[in-house]
């Protein structure tokens, strides 16, 4: 039996579970008024930025830019106490978007561009909640996978910076959703937290040298490859008042290229991923720090086949890194409260710190290029005008493992590449 | 019956010239129509695309053996002589950008033979190894592989590279190169003919599965023939001619380092001249679109034709090199790009339109 109908079986579990319950309370449900508002829930964060270039070596023709980056709306029903429909709604860049279609029935395999009208948004989760009991409930649908510290510090005040967790945003999907079954649940009178996810997956068609697996998540056609799935684990462990304080780690695996738009690879190429986090949000500091470590099996029969993908797929056909590697931490202290003891404002100043490469190690002849191993140093301050309301301003300075060469000259000129770059930007959350 | 009539009549028309194609589609007979739609699919189909792609991998494949004799003796007449085998092998993959549908899309080939500009800092890593450098060490590094890192390594970056200056390791990776290159050049031949991939048998029989007719058929031959002029003039030549408002920059120029630019260019525009009037080097038997154009609207195919020679001829009256003459003749290059685009604009506001409504 394939794997996908273990996962059809799963399906069920949370259905019987909770069949008998859920009739008293439908009945209960058409006893009252049919729309009852109070079972709706609103929620949602948005983020304008402006970013300013002062110094691109890789681009120097680069503008710089407004980006209405983000609008995220979480519109969410209570079926019952225990049964919750739960969906994100997300609007991102005011652009339009755009899926593919390929038609395998067709000789050589017909590509078919759908442009959406009206921008993109997309449905990112959409999934209904099972509350069980503490120990044991289950998310069916489309949802998010906790995977890494940006997919929970995703409100734009969670974290310090004007676009999202650098390190994290250039490996990996953010956010990241996926479709099929997540187990939850707490120990310990709730200091322990556990996620075991049962997801679709990659596809490694879309892994790249500069960003690794971050394209290799399923957004290029209207469905998403179930080929392989996903196994997501994912335990923490609580340790202050705050949501916001705990440690953990996650693992993820998964066969990337099983779930091709073709069947070109015919040999495995598992993903497996790990990271370790901690977040600290107590009295006045915030921090929060994670490691990651990834490896690509087959990693240069990836590179090799995506060489020859079709022009139509958008993907990037660029050799694809073994092993990446991360690291990011940054920590921010309030200092308001020094001049104004009961202001309900808040102004942080911080810094941050982001290591990555994204071909920290290449397997076979695959040739490992410095340029995308990326150290950054961002400082600025966060104001939070209003709990819910923040304004940032930031600098950052980013070296690329990259030597600079003089566009005059074509002469190496002994010193990094850098990215330099000044934004401002502007959030709120409710 | 009809074909047999067509075949014998082709083979005359190849003595006879083109003037006479136009002649026999006068015929306002649906049939006939239809047939001659057919020809023209067939005759550009086989004895342009087909045979250019042939011409292409046999010139690559010389490439490929001139690449290792110089390898194996470094003279400057080994050097001069793999030089002119890769002009020769540029030549017909120019004239091959005109049709960039097909395997050479589907299958990613275009990005693994002209990827540009070359990747110097992947080359480097490949050359500073101590690897062995085989064919697969490019098929896995994707951005370092093609005509243009041949190119470097063959010219330099300032084109003055002598034989003497290659390496062996430099020596190692013309070759993989070279070999590189007309595996991809085989694998482009082969996804077209019958005896393979036969891609052909799309144009050739339209089927709802992939062309539901010849008009379709023509109408994604005259989009490629749209594709390649709007590059030349809006990309190939725009790029470095005006890369910051209207500053030059010759490190955008394709072909720079062979200053085989100019060349590359006309050869661009030749590829929509084989297309549109259905011969190739020596073949095929003139039955291009240019005869359907013709048989209905002649002022549209004089229009055509003449821009498509104005195009070539503004391009080769450009003094010396490209790359000088962004900075010391830019009206002669303006001029050649004002005769593209004018080109491009009569191929898909008037040439497009009349091969959808009246064929």
């Amino acid at each position: 039996m394939k794997a996908n109908h273990y996962l059809a079986i799963l399906f069920l579990i949370p259905l019987m579970t909770v069949h008998g319950q859920e009739k008293k309370e439908e009945k209960e449900r058409l006893d009252k008024n049919l729309l009852n508002l109070s079972r709706f829930t609103l929620s949602g964060y948005g983020v304008v930025n402006y970013y300013n270039y002062t110094k691109f070596d890789t681009d120097l023709n680069i503008k710089n830019k407004f980006d209405a980056e983000r609008l995220n709306l979480y519109l969410g029903y209570e079926f019952t106490d225990k049964i919750k429909l739960k969906t994100e709604i997300e609007f991102e860049h005011g652009g339009t978007g755009s899926t593919i279609e390929l038609d395998t029935q067709e000789e050589s395999g017909e590509y078919e561009h759908e442009i959406e009208a009206g921008g993109e948004v997309k449905l990112e989760q959409i999934y209904i909640d099972f509350s069980i009991n503490k120990y044991f409930n289950v998310r069916a649908g489309r949802m998010k996978i906790h995977f890494g510290l940006a997919q929970n510090l995703d409100r734009p005040t969670s974290y310090f910076t004007t676009h999202r967790q650098e390190m994290e945003n250039e490996l990996l999907p953010l956010g990241w959703y996926e479709a099929g079954l997540q187990f939850y649940g707490t120990f310990a009178n709730d200091k322990l937290l556990y996620e075991v996810s049962v997801t679709s997956g990659l596809d490694s068609s879309g892994f790249s040298s500069r960003n690794w697996i971050k394209a290799g998540y399923q957004t290029r056609f209207e469905m998403a490859n179930a080929e392989s799935l996903a196994l997501t684990l994912r335990l923490d462990y609580k340790f202050g008042t705050h949501k916001n304080t705990y440690a953990g780690a996650a693992f993820y695996i998964n066969n990337a290229s099983a779930n091709r738009p073709k069947n070109d690879i015919d040999v495995t190429s598992y993903v497996k991923i790990l990271e370790a986090h901690v977040t600290y949000n107590e009295n006045n500091l915030r921090f929060n720090a994670i490691g990651l470590y990834g490896d690509i099996e087959n990693s240069d029969i990836i590179s090799r086949k995506n060489a020859t993908l079709s022009n139509n797929l958008g993907v990037k056909r660029t050799p694809v890194g073994k092993k990446a590697l991360g690291f990011s931490a940054e920590i921010g202290y309030e200092i308001l409260h020094f001049f104004e003891a009961d202001s309900k404002q808040k102004l942080y100043p911080f810094v941050r710190y982001d290591y990555y490469d994204t071909m920290y190690q290449t397997e076979g002849a695959v040739v490992k290029k410095p340029r995308w191993e990326r150290n950054s140093i961002t400082g600025g301050i966060n104001y939070l005008i209003t709990p819910s309301i923040v304004a940032k301003l930031q600098y950052q300075n980013r070296t690329l493992g990259s030597e600079h060469i003089d566009p005059v000259t074509s002469l190496g000129i002994g010193k990094n590449q850098k990215e330099n770059t000044f934004s401002a930007g502007i959030a709120f959350s409710f | 019956m009809k074909n047999q009539i067509f075949n014998s009549l082709g083979i005359a028309v190849l003595t006879l010239g083109i003037v006479s194609c136009s002649n026999n589609d006068d015929s306002t007979d649906n049939q006939i129509q239809n047939a001659s739609l057919q020809e023209v699919v067939t005759n550009n189909s086989n004895n342009v695309i087909i045979q250019t792609y042939n011409t292409l991998n046999q010139r690559a494949l010389a490439l490929k053996n001139a690449i290792e004799t110089l390898a194996n003796d470094k003279t400057e007449a080994n050097l001069n002589a793999a030089k002119t085998a890769w002009s020769a092998t540029r030549v017909h993959w120019e004239q091959s950008e005109g049709f960039l549908y097909g395997p050479v899309d589907t299958e990613g080939i275009d990005p693994a033979m002209d990827t540009w500009p070359v990747d110097v800092e992947a080359m480097n890593n490949i050359l500073n190894g101590s690897a062995n450098i085989t064919v697969q060490t490019l098929e896995n590094n994707n951005e370092a592989r093609g005509f243009h890192l041949i190119e470097f390594l063959l010219w330099g970056e300032n084109g003055q590279k002598t034989a003497t200056q290659i390496t062996n390791r430099q020596a190692d990776l013309l070759k993989a190169a070279a070999q590189d290159l007309q595996n991809n050049t085989q694998k482009l031949y082969n996804g077209w003919i019958p005896s393979s991939g036969n891609f052909v048998n799309n144009f050739l029989n339209p089927s709802p599965q992939a062309y539901p007719s010849y008009v379709n058929v023509l109408e994604e031959m005259t989009e490629g023939m749209i594709v390649i002029a709007d590059e030349v003039a809006n990309a190939k030549i725009e790029d470095p001619l005006n890369s910051e408002g209207s500053t030059p920059n010759a490190q955008l120029e394709e072909s720079r380092f062979s200053n085989n630019s100019k060349t590359d260019f006309a050869d661009n525009i030749r590829s929509i001249q084989n297309m549109y009037l259905g011969t190739y080097n020596g073949l095929g038997n003139g039955k291009g679109i240019s005869v359907l154009v013709a048989a209905k609207n002649s002022t549209l195919d004089t229009k055509v034709k003449n821009a498509i020679n104005a195009s070539i001829s503004a391009i080769e009256a450009i003094p010396n090199t490209f790359t000088d003459a962004i900075y010391n003749n830019r009206a002669a290059v303006t001029n050649a790009q004002v005769k593209v685009n004018e080109l491009h604009t009569i191929l898909k506001n008037e040439l497009k339109p009349f091969i959808l409504n009246n064929l």
